[in-house]
């Protein structure tokens, strides 16, 4: 590198000092912990170790596709990912505008708390107020839906409305939060713009349209991208907690399915083999979705 | 300027080097020679005192390892440390696993829950499980014996190698003949003019009349007529229909033959019955949540009528409601009680490490529970201070115990590690009355004329033969489980059976049949 280079880097030394936090952090945590991967191809012997254990190339791959419950585990990560996707991504954008709207101050403030203290709860509490509220005998859900004279139901046990519950009880908790962005976006536009269009004659409803969402429009494509980069990667915890034997068959996804063969049941080199694909299919997305964006848009991650 | 960059460069090289410490892979220390100053026999086992780190799992109602009194006392008898590093129930099969993958293992796993499976793979596999076959016949008197005179142990504990890697919990009681023992509510019976039923027929009279006739009489419709714990307990009726449990699995065993009945029709008659159970309310609605905490305040409230359990420990207050019955006669006749246990409770429940330098002290250590003497002493602890002897010479425990204000099992939890069970031990008919009360021998007598001839372990695979066994079962039986689930709550109906057989068949169950037949024709 030239001269110029490390005087300029020289000048804001502390700032590069700084960076070497989260730097140190990706190092240490994200891509050390990579060299473990290869357990997905050796048959991992803890006496051995794992560069000493022996190679069985792909053998934990194909027994994965080779695997009844293989196409059922996939169909359900991907259809509850594109679910969520496609009501949890939105939803916040809606509320952001929305809250933006509300012209009276405190009244916009107090909205926006009460939409987003429910991301403050731990996940086994929001679980088990869904067991309860779809309780037979006196969950609310039953009371509610009974009054419209729908038989009542356990909603948990049903294997057709795990998915529903989980992106809905989601969206409930956490579209408060992720709207902050947005708002923070919203205000950053330009006052005088609004400004402009009032004098122009633009109703609420148009100068949403023209400068409210086309101010956002970066921010949005930006998370959109990130959201796409971890599309397979749902939340865990709250899959697991929601799960049991009847709802299985819709609940089952590939994070789940690794938690209980590799470190309940202790078959390392499999899980190891499950969690690679899962990634891979992962970061395929993300190349595919940036391109997708960079074509139309001028906004990309790179 | 170089100054600095090379400050950041010492820094980066610094923080690198930090996960790779961790990362050192431990040598394999072979066992040295035997330990100084042990003593063959009697106590103490060594002259000096040795440590020993252990592994295992506690149960919720047992103190804190290192505080439970029979542990301390046999510390100071013995000279051997016991470091107790035993983890809760909640989250042990995670903690096993990653224990065994990292390679940071104890000198022993007491209490420790290995499967079959485990066995094998850290056993014949890794090596981290040394094998006791030369430590039994020179420091294990106690097991020898127990084995001579019951040859259906060694078989049960043998690996597909030849060599025992873990030894078991025994339990050669009555009452330990089988897991659950069928009880029913006798004052509701009395009430309603009925008798224990002999049939499955006279089960639905029964189980219907509880449900509609109020009989506790509280003016509620409370009672829940038919009570199973949890979805893997649903085939406790199997024996009516000709469905044995061997090897604690789906199997029945004829002439030799290994026969996983999940496809025959008996079976799917035995579905249908209890389908039927279902639909009409008469099984506990919530059984396949795992909701033990409802399920032990229904018991200790004597909500059920009839229901299934090993002991009356959980519901003692409320115990003289209810009696057993025979096992009851099935639509083909059958009548069996298909979950006996063949006297091997917990194949892994004591194992020694690679890393143990003293593994006879070990061995020594463990084999004292194997007496009649070390079992009274484990169950009941010391004369006069925790048990007393009645007239008939049976052990009783001091009343300080039995009538704990905080229950009986929690004060027993602070004495000694039988709450749960799964312990290094042999249980006789001398000191099984620790969990099992009057009552539930008398209820176990009453059933053991319908157990199996013969009851089976699970046997053991080779290497080859277990990576397939696991590769098969992880699908199948998490198939069966679902369901046999959905069919009986009624989400699937019968007509669903063929594809249900189909697709048993396209995961492989011939294969799984042909795996268990290899291995038990090796016995």
């Amino acid at each position: 590198m030239s001269k110029r280079v490390w005087k300029r880097v020289y000048a804001k030394l502390d700032l590069f000092l700084l960076l070497l936090i989260p730097l140190a952090w990706y190092v240490v945590f994200k891509y050390v912990p990579m060299y473990g991967l290869q357990i997905a191809f050796r048959r991992f012997n803890p006496s051995l170790g794992i560069t000493a254990s022996p190679w069985v190339g792909m053998r934990y791959f194909s027994q994965f596709f080779d695997s009844y419950y293989f196409w059922e585990i996939i169909y359900n990560t991907i259809s509850l990912s594109i679910y969520q996707l496609a009501i949890g991504f939105p939803i916040p954008i809606f509320l952001a505008l929305l809250i933006n709207e509300i012209q009276h101050k405190r009244l916009q403030k107090t909205v926006q708390n009460i939409t987003y203290i429910p991301h403050f709860l731990s996940v086994v509490v929001v679980v088990s107020m869904l067991n309860l509220f779809s309780n037979v005998d006196y969950g609310i859900f039953n009371k509610f839906l009974g009054v419209f004279g729908f038989p009542a139901a356990d909603y948990m046990a049903k294997a057709q409305y795990f998915q529903t519950l989980f992106v809905f009880s989601n969206v409930w908790q956490s579209m408060g939060f992720n709207s902050i962005i947005y708002i923070a976006a919203l205000t950053a536009i330009d006052s005088t713009l609004y400004e402009a269009a009032t004098i122009d004659g633009c109703s609420r409803f148009k100068k949403i349209i023209h400068i409210s969402l086309p101010g956002l429009l970066p921010t949005i494509l930006i998370l959109f991208i990130m959201r796409m980069g971890s599309l397979m990667e749902i939340g865990f915890e709250k899959v697991l907690l929601m799960q049991n034997p009847i709802n299985m068959s819709s609940s089952e996804i590939i994070s789940t399915f690794i938690y209980k063969n590799g470190i309940q049941k202790g078959q390392f080199s499999y899980s190891a083999a499950v969690g690679l694909f899962n990634s891979l299919i992962n970061f395929l997305l993300l190349l595919f979705s940036n391109t997708l964006v960079k074509k139309f848009t001028k906004t990309s991650l790179w | 300027m170089k100054k600095s960059v090379m400050v950041l460069f010492v820094l980066v090289v610094l923080l690198m080097s930090i996960p790779a410490a961790g990362n050192k892979e431990v040598a394999v220390t072979v066992p040295a020679a035997p330990t100084a100053g042990l003593n063959a026999s009697g106590f103490p086992i060594v002259a000096e005192p040795v440590t020993l780190k252990v592994f295992g799992v506690r149960d919720q109602n047992t103190a804190e390892w290192k505080n439970v009194k029979m542990l301390t006392e046999y510390q100071k008898l013995s000279n051997v440390i016991m470091d107790y590093q035993e983890v809760p129930t909640q989250g042990y099969d995670e903690k096993k696993s990653l224990l065994f993958a990292s390679n940071d293992l104890p000198d022993v796993f007491v209490r420790a829950q290995l499967s079959k499976v485990e066995i094998a793979k850290y056993g014949m596999e890794s090596g981290q499980l040394i094998p006791l076959n030369d430590l039994l016949k020179q420091y294990a008197p106690n097991f020898m014996a127990l084995m001579a005179k019951y040859p259906t142990i060694l078989a049960s504990i043998t690996s597909a190698d030849g060599n025992i890697y873990a030894l078991p919990e025994l339990d050669l009681s009555n009452t330990g003949r089988m897991g659950f023992k069928q009880w029913i509510n006798k004052e509701w019976l009395a009430k309603l003019g009925l008798k224990a039923p002999t049939t499955t027929d006279e089960l639905i009279t029964v189980l219907r009349a509880f449900r509609d006739k109020d009989p506790n009489g509280n003016g509620l419709k409370d009672e829940i007529p038919l009570g199973i714990r949890e979805a893997s307990s649903i085939y406790v009726l199997g024996g009516s229909f000709g469905l044995d449990h061997q090897m604690k699995e789906t199997i029945n065993i004829e002439n030799g033959k290994v026969h996983i009945w999940l496809k025959d029709a008996k079976f799917k008659s035995y579905l249908q019955f209890l389908n039927q159970l279902y639909e009409e309310k008469l099984l506990w609605k919530d059984y396949y949540k795992r909701d033990l905490p409802s399920w032990r305040s229904n018991l200790s409230n004597a909500l059920f009528g009839a229901f299934y359990m090993p002991y009356s420990d959980v519901f003692l207050k409320v115990e003289n409601q209810f009696t057993g019955y025979a096992p009851i006669k099935g639509p083909y006749g059958d009548q069996l009680w298909s979950d006996a246990n063949s006297g091997v409770l917990a194949v892994g429940a004591f194992a020694i490490s690679n890393v143990c330098t003293n593994p006879e002290v070990a061995m020594r250590w463990v084999d004292y529970f194997y007496s009649e003497e070390g079992s009274l002493f484990f169950r009941y602890g010391i004369e006069n201070e925790t048990y007393t002897l009645d007239a008939n010479g049976t052990p009783v425990f001091v009343d300080s115990i039995l009538k704990d204000p905080k229950g009986f099992m929690t004060a027993l939890g602070q004495i000694n590690l039988v709450p749960g069970g799964g312990f290094p031990q042999v249980i006789t008919n001398d000191t099984d009355g620790v969990v099992a009360s009057a009552l539930t021998k008398e209820v176990s007598a009453m059933m053991v004329p319908y157990l199996p001839e013969q009851v089976y372990l699970q046997p053991s695979f080779t290497q080859e033969e277990s990576e397939e066994f696991v590769t098969i079962v992880q699908d199948l039986y998490k198939y069966r489980d679902e369901a046999v689930t959905k069919f009986i709550l009624g989400e699937w109906k019968f007509d669903k059976w063929d594809e249900y057989c189909a697709t048993l068949d396209k995961i492989g169950i011939a294969k799984l049949e042909k795996l268990y037949q290899q291995a038990f024709d090796r016995l």
